[in-house]
Order: C-alpha cells, then sequence, then structure tokens
C-alpha cells in the first residue's frame, strides 16, 4: 500500500534513469540489431510472397508452335501468332516464301508489324523499320536485327521453332 | 539591428553541424520547422494512474489498421474479384502462394483483433467519461469509426467467395432489407430504403458478379480512404485535448504525468511489438481457412452463423416474434438494437454534466448495461448453436418469446 502512494505521488520526480555511455551505446546496438532483424524476417516473407505465384518465362527452345492461320495466307501479307509468352510474326513474301520473326522490337520492346503496301516491317512506338526477307534493322532506332524463327513445313501444316 | 544581422545572429545559435545527421536535422527543420514541432511535442504529457492501461487501446486500434492495410495491399497482389476467380484465387494464395495463407490468416485475425480492439477502446472511453466537453467530436469520429470498422469487416467477408461467406452476406443484406417502418406486402407502392441500398450493394437481385466487384470496390477502395480521414481528425482532436482523466483519479490526485515523447511513445511501441508478435503467433498457429466454394444452389449449412460480432444482434433477432401488431419482428428487433446502441453513442447529447451527479451515474449504469447485454446475448447465441441443446434460456426461462408474445 506504502507502495503504491509512493509511484502514484505526483511530486515525485521521473525515476532517475542510470546512464552511462557504454549502456546506452550497447542498448542502442541491441535495439538496431533486433529491429532489423524483425524487418528483415518481414521483408523477406513479403518479397517471397510477392515473387511466388508469378509467371515465369517459358522456355522456348523445345517449342514448336504450329500456325493455323498459315494455310490461307496470301501471298504478300502476315499474320500474328502466339510464340511462348510473346508475339511472333509470320511473313509471306510476294514469291510465296515464308519467313518468321519474333516480333518484339529489339528498341524498346513494341510489337512490329508487317506493311505490305511498303514491303517492310514497321514499329509503329519509334519508327523502327526493319527488313522483311532478313529481319535486319534498316532504319530507325533498333540496334540489332529481330529474332529469327525458322519455318517448319509438315504435312499437316506450318511449324516454328526457334532457329 | 538589421534584417542581415539578425540572419547572421541565427546562423552563429544553429547547432554546430559536425557530423551528417546534423547536417541532415538542420536542412530538414529549415524546412519543415521539426524543431517546433518538436518542441511542441515536448510539453505534451500523459498522465499515468491505475486505468491508463486503457489509453494503449487506441493506438493497438491504430496498428491494427496499419496491418490491415499493409496485409491487404499484399492481397490484392494475388486475390483477383470474380465470381469465377474469387475463389480460385484464394485457393491459389493459399495453396501455391509462398507465405500466401500467412498473409491471409493475419488480415482475417487482425481485422476480429480489430473489432475487438475499438470495442474495448470505445467502452473505455464511455466509462472514463471522455466524451464530455470538450470531446464531444472525438467520440463522434471514434463511433464512426467503429461502424467503419465493421462494414470494413462485413463488406470482406464475402470477397473469397465461400460457402459461409455468401450465405452470410445474403443474411446481412437481408437483415437491411427489413428496415420498412410497416410490414407491408405491397412493396412496389413503398419508398423501402432498405432494400433499395441491399440491390444497390448486390447490383440486382442475387448475390453476382456485380456484387463482389462492388463490395470489393467498398472493402479496399473506397473505406480504407474514408477511414484514414476519420481516423486521422480522431487523432488530430486526441492530440489537441490531451488524454482524459477518471474524475476520482483527479480528485484525489491519484497520478503522475510523463512526457508523450518519448515516453509515452516508446512504451506505445512497445506494446505494438507485442501485440503484433501475439496476432503473428496465432495467426501461425491457428490459420484461418477456407470453406467450399460458394454455391448458390445449395442449402446453408448446419449451424451456420456470423462472426462474434454480429452475434449478439443476430441473437436478439432470433428471439424476435414474427410480427407485434402490424410492425415486422425483424424491424423490431433491428430498431431495438439500432435504438440501444444509438442512445449509447449519442451520450455526449445527454450526459454534458462534467461535476457528475444524477445522469452522470445513469449514463454509467446504461454502459454497463450495454456491455453486459452485448456478452450475454453473444454468450447466448453461441450456446443456442448446437441444435442438439435445447436452447434452454430461451425456451425455458422466457416461453412466451418462442411462442410470439400470445
Amino acid at each position: 500500500m506504502a507502495k503504491d502512494k509512493e509511484i502514484l505521488n505526483p511530486d515525485k520526480p521521473e525515476d532517475e534513469f542510470i546512464d552511462s555511455p557504454a549502456r546506452r551505446d550497447f542498448m542502442t546496438a541491441a535495439i538496431a540489431s533486433a529491429s532489423a532483424l524483425y524487418a528483415g524476417g518481414i521483408g523477406y516473407i513479403v518479397l517471397r510472397y510477392l515473387s511466388s505465384g508469378v509467371e515465369v518465362a517459358q522456355d522456348v527452345s523445345t517449342l514448336n508452335v504450329k500456325v493455323d492461320k498459315a494455310a490461307d495466307l496470301a501471298n504478300n501479307s502476315a499474320t500474328m501468332f502466339q510464340f511462348g509468352a510473346k508475339p511472333g510474326l509470320l511473313i509471306k513474301d510476294e514469291t510465296g516464301e515464308l519467313h518468321a520473326y519474333s516480333a518484339v522490337c529489339k528498341h524498346l520492346g513494341c510489337t512490329v508489324a508487317y506493311q505490305s503496301d511498303q514491303k517492310r516491317i514497321f514499329c509503329a512506338c519509334h519508327s523502327g523499320v526493319y527488313d522483311y526477307k532478313t529481319g535486319k534493322n534498316i532504319a530507325g532506332p533498333p540496334p540489332e536485327p529481330l529474332d529469327v524463327l525458322k519455318v517448319n513445313k509438315a504435312k499437316d501444316g506450318i511449324y516454328i521453332t526457334k532457329s | 539591428m538589421s534584417k542581415v544581422s539578425l540572419e547572421e545572429d541565427e546562423i552563429k545559435n544553429k547547432k554546430q553541424a559536425s557530423n551528417w545527421k546534423d547536417v541532415l536535422y538542420n536542412e530538414l527543420d529549415e524546412r519543415l520547422k521539426i524543431s517546433e514541432i518538436a518542441e511542441l511535442a515536448s510539453h505534451k504529457t500523459v498522465p499515468i494512474h491505475k486505468h491508463s492501461i486503457w489509453y494503449y487501446f487506441g493506438g493497438i486500434s491504430m496498428l491494427f489498421f496499419a496491418v490491415q492495410m499493409v496485409t491487404g495491399m499484399l492481397l490484392l497482389m494475388h486475390y483477383e474479384p470474380g465470381i469465377t476467380t474469387s475463389y480460385a484465387s484464394i485457393q491459389k494464395l493459399m495453396n501455391k502462394v509462398e507465405f500466401g495463407a500467412i498473409m491471409r490468416s493475419l488480415h482475417s485475425w487482425a481485422a476480429n483483433f480489430m473489432v475487438a480492439s475499438v470495442l474495448i477502446h470505445m467502452f473505455s472511453a464511455y466509462f472514463m467519461k471522455a466524451y464530455q466537453k470538450p470531446r464531444e467530436l472525438t467520440w463522434f469520429s471514434g463511433a464512426v469509426l467503429l461502424f467503419l470498422t465493421i462494414t470494413l469487416g462485413f463488406t470482406g467477408y464475402l470477397l473469397p467467395w465461400d460457402n459461409i461467406a455468401y450465405f452470410a452476406t445474403q443474411v446481412g443484406l437481408k437483415i437491411a432489407e427489413a428496415t420498412p417502418w410497416v410490414e407491408n406486402k405491397t412493396t412496389e407502392s413503398w419508398f423501402w430504403p432498405g432494400k433499395l441500398i441491399s440491390e444497390l450493394l448486390k447490383g440486382g437481385v442475387s448475390l453476382s458478379n456485380l456484387t463482389i466487384q462492388r463490395f470489393a470496390s467498398i472493402h479496399y477502395v473506397i473505406l480504407p480512404w474514408v477511414f484514414a480521414a476519420f481516423m486521422g481528425f480522431h487523432v488530430l482532436l486526441v492530440q489537441l485535448h490531451g488524454n482524459t482523466i477518471p474524475k476520482k483519479i483527479k480528485e484525489t490526485k491519484q497520478y503522475r504525468e510523463i512526457p508523450f515523447f518519448p515516453n509515452f511513445i516508446y512504451e506505445d511501441l512497445f506494446a505494438w511489438l507485442l501485440v503484433f508478435t501475439g496476432l503473428s503467433l496465432i495467426a501461425l498457429i491457428w490459420p484461418w481457412g477456407l470453406g467450399p466454394e460458394a454455391d448458390p444452389l445449395a442449402s446453408a449449412p448446419a449451424g451456420i452463423h456470423p462472426e462474434w460480432y454480429f452475434m449478439a444482434p443476430f441473437e436478439l433477432l432470433k428471439w424476435m416474434p414474427p410480427s407485434l401488431g402490424p410492425i415486422n419482428g425483424e424491424f423490431l428487433g433491428i430498431a431495438l438494437f439500432g435504438g440501444v446502441s444509438l442512445l449509447l453513442f449519442a451520450v455526449p447529447l445527454w450526459d454534458t454534466k462534467t461535476e457528475g451527479g444524477k445522469i452522470g451515474r445513469i449514463a454509467t449504469y446504461y454502459g454497463v448495461f450495454c456491455l453486459i447485454a452485448l456478452i450475454l446475448f453473444t454468450i447466448f447465441a453461441y450456446y443456442c448453436l448446437d441444435e442438439n441443446k435445447s436452447c434452454i434460456l430461451t425456451h425455458d426461462f422466457f416461453p412466451w418469446i418462442v411462442r410470439g408474445f400470445k
């Protein structure tokens, strides 16, 4: 009871804090490392949580994609197809020869298109131009040629693989 | 003294920027006036006495809100609202996503603890008479925060689209529908606010894709902002008026003051650390489950009941007769519960005398009555859930209620 009164006495000054630099440094370091551990543990969990269950890049080296639309393709025209996670571009030139490319522009990743009137592969984002027969970058900002894909003719249709 | 020499003086008086921390502090201080805020904070004190433990529950409620914000945002990184996607995405979250089950468990447990903490905070403020002048607005904004907390709980419940969520929402909206003034069979001729609200929420007459979208947008787009705004206002008022010291303790001077910063902040931080660690342990040991997927053609499973904080009104509704005269029984139950709550929340308007007296005592008794009624009804509700147990209290002691007051 006497102790209670002592604690609740409003005139009693704050408890004296036994302070020494060594003690203070130790406490600071201890609290800082405990907090770092705590935050690190939570951070690790959040990182793992966010990075799981997300789509991972598909291995395209073994991919063999059938392009159904290739059969009806007229000369000097093109069609798009899905190649793994990325779009592909299949061009039938004026001689009837087939060319397949990854349709991802080498500049900043937009999807390119075949322009039949100008006979070129064009990227509308930053006016990049590629040669439709080789995929070579010929004008505008693209730094390198488009990835060339391999066209395989089978009995039941056209198949595309990585070249 | 010229203006130039004044500025020179100021520079001389400034703390010598010897290391990068001081440099940073000075730079920020010139722009953000940190030292002025620190000066204000240094004068703020918090009373310490035998009831001061209740002061922590406001901060703890705030911690739970923060946990809900963070875990909620993280859950949204995997959750896909929609009638075909909601359940599947939660299932994937629980089974495939690393730490996904824990994240959801944290969110669900923290939601329940938040309701509990806000209720404790409310009743402690009530009994300390923290609602009296000049703190009326603090009390009213707190009442809004309690309502928002419960609404957040209700809207979040539907989102996993499991069986129990489906029926809980169905029942909840049905209760909203039962709020016309008098029972009326020809509903079209009436302005029926409950039905209108229910159908607006559902986006039609039955629970559908739109319902999930609407509940989702209310739960994680609209309400968090509204909540944060009211919480900011509430906390600002608490900072302006300080903590209430119960009358008896103030009169007998059985308290001392400690600085708000850093002493009370450190104690708050320590309380948060304890609570968060406890929450994490509970979420780990008892992971929150997921029922079978909602099936609109299936019948309600036996023993279905709402979350604990809805159990008291749930039980009260079961006690109501189908009708009392011209008044719909359900509406009567809602009106009874609503009226009692409203009187409780309106307490700053009728208990205004700070010196106490008869009305002050009535207010305290009324608070005790509400608290006991809430606890007893919740206990009855859980007791009466078991179908094999005849619900002794209602059937044996109050048979007139079961018979419908006949």
